[in-house]
């Protein structure tokens, strides 16, 4: 016990000989918390205790492994040779030897169950682990018509073995570490070793190794330490909730951060464009594929540009409207109180409102809210003269459009805003100018060496058989690396 | 030096569309001319003349393997700071310029109500901001603007093509054809500010700058010369008496079923002057920065760009104003000198005094080193 007297460094104590001892100072640092269960018993004339999280361990997994094989060995000279039989007959895939504490601490709390011989300063974990989590469902955000249909759960390690079962020929690896001083939440960087740049995995590591949060929930919590600058109201980081996407995205030569307790992969270094990409245009043929994506790219014009435009148009320039069109516009708002802009900020507003309801409700009620909306609040307000008839038109075609590509609503609903302010402020020039301001904040990202605004500029003409259009899948045989990209700093 | 640097196709495409600027607000009946054939030869011309002031310019460039702000500091020592000095007030004025005439124009064509003072001030801000990012972004977003662009012309093109008549080309009738052709390509030279920034910004790329600008010329050239085909044969006579001919041509051409191109091409243009004014704020920071290196004078290097923006509201706003000054900064301007001093007495100087100093080799070998 002399030995043990001495205090090791914060975070680095070692475990010692003297098993209660050990016990003592497991239940002090766990604050003697009441779901830690430490089960001494004599085995064969050695003392040893099993040391696991109620509720987190397979009780039947732990008696095939080791309390069974233990049971049937008479003897023990000493506690040294126990550790070594437990060590060599555990059936047991994950079996490791602990020799600090906090090492200890943090795999019982993820599951494992720790045996700790008396007379031996180390422990030996094994991932038992069993708590109940969500199966595997259908993908909620990215839902597609034809293809596979699982999507990642919570647990880590089933979404690595997600991957796994699609990516069988060994190129994959996967490399845990913890995140979070405090949490220490598994994370799993996975790439492809003969695909992805190096540097590039280095970089994600060390920016995932620096985040100062002490609590880790969700990998949203990673994001913003993935993402570079300048500011900018589109994310730097892809996340798919898709283990067919993310093994697409591997072979690409980017890296997917799998985060234990989130649904969702976080995807680097990611593409605009990829905003516009889905599942289902790789199933469905190209011409259709093609037409799908360019529907899906006039949708997000459409969905940020329309009411700033419309409110612009026709309250500073409107010769440029059809004299039909004109006359008629001109007619529903002579009898609106409101001028343009007013009114396409209060039926915008509404409408976010009715959204945001429907969305955290449940699902019967949020019905409810839509059908609220859409027949009372907007058959009213058109009736009652509150609103003009077109504005009624420009929002419903706007709200639609923003769905077309899920993946952009945030910063779709933001500019949207922004462009109706400006639109009826200062026309189209002041539109034309925030465009102008977005575009280059925009091109100017190159979070972790790769231009966001690749592979349309800088121009990557053989990369463009995958953005406007929607190439063959022979033509598409070969994935374009994105380290290759023109305007690469990971480029050879 | 960022990390990051432009391709030489980016740059030839980013200072295209900076030029095309000069096509929207600025045009040959300033001197009292009419569209015609000499015009269209003149930019031919004029063409030729950039090329040759550049000369000095890309041999000191090239002999001290510096771009011209640096090779400034490295040849002259300290006193090069006049000549950066010298550069950011020719970009200053120019750039003062630019965005009176984008403000000018929107006054006048199409918010008549609007103080000139207001898209001064958010045209410098909103440029400012972009020329704090850096190069990249704006040389990136200079292929879509350039797209747009190309995009535009067709559809004016497209709108006014019924309406082309090849007589409306005035043919050479001058008593004196060669010199009418020199004078108007003199004074489109003079107008090309944006040759400067080229040679500027040619340090920005990695290579093949140098044949960048033979296609930056070709591609000025072709533009230069399709629109001013277009306005000649489309608004005759009357395009000499238009403020703005290429946005007269807009508001006839129809296309489908829009009554009128204008309000489009408004937006193209306030985008093109967005991105000129950027450049510049770039090509001033590349002048200056030599002279305010990194270390004990890095917080007066983050004060150049408020620096310029403010230089430039305030010159814009003070041009909306005095018309007298409009008129002598143009005629200064249009006088070819500045662009003369910048290009080729400015670095033929440097080249002499590094010579005499014996930089010239050893900058290059150093460089190459």
């Amino acid at each position: 016990m002399k030995e043990n007297l001495q205090p090791a460094p914060a975070g680095t104590e070692r475990l010692r000989e003297d098993l209660s001892g050990n016990l003592i100072l497991i239940r002090e640092k766990l604050h003697n918390s009441s779901d830690l269960v430490t089960r001494p018993v004599t085995v064969g004339g050695v003392e040893m205790s099993f040391v696991l999280m109620e509720g987190m361990v397979t009780l039947s997994k732990l008696d095939q492994a080791v309390i069974r094989p233990l049971m049937t060995h008479p003897a023990f000279e000493s506690g040294q040779e126990a550790f070594e039989f437990i060590r060599e007959t555990a059936i047991v895939g994950d079996v490791q030897e602990v020799y600090e504490f906090e090492r200890l601490i943090q795999l019982v709390a993820s599951g494992f169950v720790a045996i700790l011989v008396d007379g031996v300063r180390a422990a030996i974990v094994m991932g038992v682990q069993g708590f109940p989590y969500r199966s595997i469902s259908e993908p909620q955000s990215e839902v597609n018509e034809k293809g596979p249909r699982e999507s990642f759960t919570e647990p880590v390690k089933i979404n690595v073995t997600m991957i796994r079962r699609r990516m069988k020929s060994g190129q994959v690896r996967f490399e845990m570490l913890d995140v979070g001083t405090e949490s220490k939440t598994s994370a799993c960087l996975a790439y492809c070793p003969g695909v992805v740049d190096q540097r590039l995995v280095k970089e994600v590591r060390r920016r995932l190794m620096a985040v100062p949060l002490e609590t880790v929930l969700d990998a949203g919590y990673l994001q913003p330490f993935l993402e570079g600058k300048p500011l900018s109201l589109f994310s730097e980081v892809g996340t798919t909730e898709r283990p067919d996407v993310v093994c697409a995205k591997i072979q690409e030569g980017r890296v997917a951060v799998l985060l234990d307790g989130t649904p969702y992969a976080l995807l680097v270094p990611f593409l605009f464009v990829e905003n516009f990409q889905s599942f289902d245009d790789y199933t469905n043929r190209p011409y259709f594929a093609t037409v799908i994506r360019l529907l899906k790219y006039i949708s997000f014009f459409v969905s940020i540009l329309l009411p700033g435009a419309y409110v612009a148009v026709a309250t500073f320039h409107p010769a440029a409207l059809p004299h039909a069109l004109l006359f008629n516009i001109a007619a529903a708002e002579e009898a609106t109180p409101f001028p343009l802009v007013v009114e396409a900020l209060i039926i915008h507003l509404i409408y976010e409102i009715m959204r945001e309801a429907g969305l955290r409700l449940p699902r019967p009620v949020g019905h409810a809210v839509s059908i609220v909306g859409a027949l009372v609040i907007g058959d009213a307000a058109v009736t009652a003269g509150i609103i003009g008839s077109p504005m009624v038109m420009v929002v419903a075609l706007t709200a639609i459009s923003s769905f077309v590509v899920p993946k952009l609503y945030e910063p779709v609903m933001i500019l949207r805003f922004v462009f109706i302010l400006l639109g009826g402020l200062t026309g189209l020039y002041g539109i034309s100018l925030a465009l102008a301001v977005l575009l280059v904040n925009i091109c100017q990202i190159n979070n972790l060496g790769i231009p966001f605004t690749a592979p349309v500029t800088p121009l990557t003409l053989r990369a463009m058989r995958d953005v406007l259009v929607r190439a063959g899948w022979k033509r598409l045989a070969k994935p374009e690396q994105v380290q290759n990209l023109r305007g690469s700093d990971l480029h050879h | 030096m960022e990390k990051h640097q432009i391709s030489w196709l980016q740059l030839v495409i980013l200072l295209f569309v900076c030029r095309s600027f000069n096509l929207f607000t600025a045009t040959l009946h300033d001197v009292g001319e009419e569209y015609g054939l000499i015009h269209m030869i003149a930019f031919l011309v004029a063409g030729i003349f950039q090329l040759l002031m550049v000369l000095p310019a890309w041999g000191l460039m090239k002999l001290t393997g510096r771009g011209l702000g640096e090779a400034a500091s490295y040849t002259m020592g300290k006193p090069g700071v006049w000549f950066s000095i010298l550069g950011t007030v020719y970009l200053l004025v120019t750039t003062s310029l630019t965005v009176y005439s984008m403000a000018n124009f929107l006054v006048n064509a199409a918010f008549p109500d609007a103080e000139a003072v207001f898209f001064v001030v958010t045209l410098v801000l909103a440029a400012g901001y972009a020329a704090s990012l850096g190069i990249e972004g704006i040389a990136r977003a200079a292929l879509i603007f350039c797209t747009a662009l190309i995009i535009g012309l067709i559809l004016v093109l497209i709108g006014v093509a019924g309406r082309i008549d090849i007589i409306n080309v005035r043919p050479i009738v001058d008593e004196h054809p060669i010199q009418s052709v020199i004078r108007d390509a003199w004074i489109i030279t003079g107008r090309s500010s944006p040759v400067f920034l080229y040679v500027m910004l040619a340090s920005r790329t990695r290579n093949g700058a140098g044949k960048g600008f033979i296609w930056y010329l070709a591609a000025t050239l072709v533009l230069q010369e399709l629109v001013t085909f277009l306005i000649a044969t489309v608004s005759g006579d009357l395009a000499s008496e238009q403020a703005f001919p290429l946005f007269s041509l807009t508001t006839i051409a129809r296309v489908s079923v829009f009554q009128r191109m204008d309000a489009v091409y408004l937006g193209l243009w306030v985008t093109v002057c967005f991105l000129r004014v950027a450049v510049s704020f770039r090509a001033c920071k590349e002048l200056l920065a030599p002279f305010l290196p990194e270390g004990k004078t890095s917080m007066r290097r983050k004060w150049i760009l408020p620096f310029l923006m403010i230089a430039v509201a305030c010159g814009a706003s003070v041009l909306t104003r005095d018309q007298v000054l409009l008129r002598a900064v143009m005629d200064i301007l249009s006088s070819g000198w500045p662009l003369v001093i910048v290009l080729i007495v400015g670095p033929g100087f440097m080249l002499i005094i590094g010579l005499l100093r014996g930089r010239l080799r050893k900058g290059a070998q150093q460089d190459a080193g």
